[in-house]
């Protein structure tokens, strides 16, 4: 499976997936299934649900290949659709089960460029530092991308706890750098 | 893209989950971007899981689209599996379902032309409860039933299945008894008085199932529904077997029939559809 090799850019599958090509749909799986698969399993400790979430996802990409912008990176859009269907499936299950990690760093909403090489940057000290819920809050919605509402829904928590937090993990990071 | 990448130390961390979040954060974000260092991640996962997950997506992809019966279940809300094991009921198929209609128009039309009301109308009632019964035998039989040994092989009870089937083709059929019988010349209630019989006859079909094979139970059911019918016709001149006292015999039946299917459910295994 992993032995052909294609010379096609993701755009340029992404769009021959819209027009039913199922060998680039595999292609796409090929490059992009690994890495979601660690990333959903650090936002949820079910490795059959995150089996079942990644088969749904690229179900998804197959059949909704058509709306592609064109713009961006493939592997953001794919990771998009990632998230909602766990969410899905959280949904339908009574699941609490969510694991964030060990570490209680807060991540304040910083922007993506700025959290990009942040590891050696104050930034990222601050961010490191911060309490457990604080840094699930983050994570959910700055680098999830998620809504607060469903953050709200991901972490099990009301959309006005979310939102407060966030407030107050960007307050501490403010004092913590000034 | 900047030119950060991650070294090898760093992804095995990540995948290990022992980094803190900043760290979280830039390699997952740069991942999304970097096909280079997404290819680092590649051997992480095991094959095997890998290709278990693509099967499914393929199955998925690849599955063919369903029928019209099926869609129907499943905007009902109607599970998967039920909605799957009943769309498949030979006798929820279009071609049954065009044999059942037929004769029933065919029996109310004869109604309507010939003037003779009244043999039309037994005609009419005797065939009414006699369909739903051969439509359920149909339905198990061996023979017609495509997925005969997958209903066998089934984790669900076989008599969760066996009501769920014979519900559906009952009233599916009765529903088209209904609608032909909106075309008989007489329009009182005796026209409606097929109903209760119907069931009758049907879960009678369904207890003598378990001793011999469903055709023949069927038949039997319905061929002494036919004798019944017309001897008390032929001696008392009208359809006293579908009048009040009639009606209360085919709802005891109905019961009593019920009661020793479910009571004895675990009978079902072997003998539905014929041995």
């Amino acid at each position: 499976m992993f032995d052909h090799r294609d010379e096609r850019s993701d755009s340029e599958l992404l769009t021959a997936t819209a027009d039913g090509d199922r060998t680039a749909l595999e292609m796409l799986y090929v490059r992009h299934a690994p890495w979601l698969m660690v990333r959903l399993s650090r936002r949820c400790a079910d490795r059959s649900l995150v089996d079942e979430v990644v088969q749904d996802t690229f179900v998804e990409v197959w059949r909704s290949a058509r709306r592609w912008s064109g713009r961006g990176e493939v592997g953001a859009w794919i990771w998009g659709i990632g998230v909602h269907r766990l969410l899905d499936r959280l949904r339908r299950r009574p699941h609490p089960l969510l694991a964030i990690g060990g570490h209680s760093e807060v991540a304040i909403s910083a922007e993506e460029e700025v959290l990009l090489g942040v590891q050696f940057g104050d930034l990222g000290g601050a961010l490191d530092r911060l309490s457990p819920e604080l840094r699930a809050v983050v994570q959910a919605t700055v680098l999830d991308g998620l809504t607060t509402r469903e953050a709200g829904k991901l972490l099990g928590l009301p959309t006005g706890t979310v939102k407060t937090r966030l407030m107050r993990a960007r307050t501490v990071l403010r004092e913590e750098l000034s | 893209m900047t030119d950060w990448h991650v070294d090898e130390g760093t992804i095995a961390r990540y995948v290990s989950g022992r980094v803190p979040l900043s760290v979280v954060a830039s390699v997952e974000a740069h991942l999304m971007a970097c096909p280079r260092c997404r290819a680092m991640l590649a051997p992480v996962v095991e094959l095997d899981r890998l290709k278990q997950v693509w099967g499914g997506v393929v199955e998925r992809v690849d599955a063919p689209r369903l029928g019209v019966i099926e869609r129907l279940l499943r905007l009902a809300r109607v599970p998967e599996d039920t909605a799957r094991l009943l769309a498949v009921t030979p006798t929820l198929r279009a071609a049954w379902l065009l044999a059942t209609t037929a004769a029933l128009t065919f029996a109310a039309i004869a109604a309507t032309l010939s003037g003779e009301s009244e043999r039309a109308t037994l005609l009419f009632l005797t065939l009414a409860p006699v369909l739903p019964a051969a439509g359920v035998a149909a339905a198990f039989h061996r023979g017609l039933d495509p997925t005969y040994e997958i209903g066998l092989a089934a984790p669900s009870s076989q008599f969760r299945l066996l009501l769920q089937r014979s519900l559906a083709v009952t009233a599916v059929t009765c529903l088209a008894a209904l609608i032909a019988g909106l075309m008989l010349p007489q329009r009182t209630l005796t026209t409606a008085a097929w109903l209760l019989p119907a069931l009758a006859l049907t879960s009678l079909t369904l207890v003598l199932a378990r001793r011999i094979d469903v055709v023949y139970a069927a038949a039997s059911v319905g061929g002494a529904w036919a004798v019944v019918v017309m001897s008390s016709h032929v001696r008392t001149g009208e359809f006293a077997v579908l009048g009040a006292s009639g009606q209360v015999a085919a709802l005891a039946v109905t019961a009593v029939s019920l009661i020793v299917l479910v009571v004895d459910r675990d009978r079902y295994a072997a003998r539905l559809g014929g041995a």
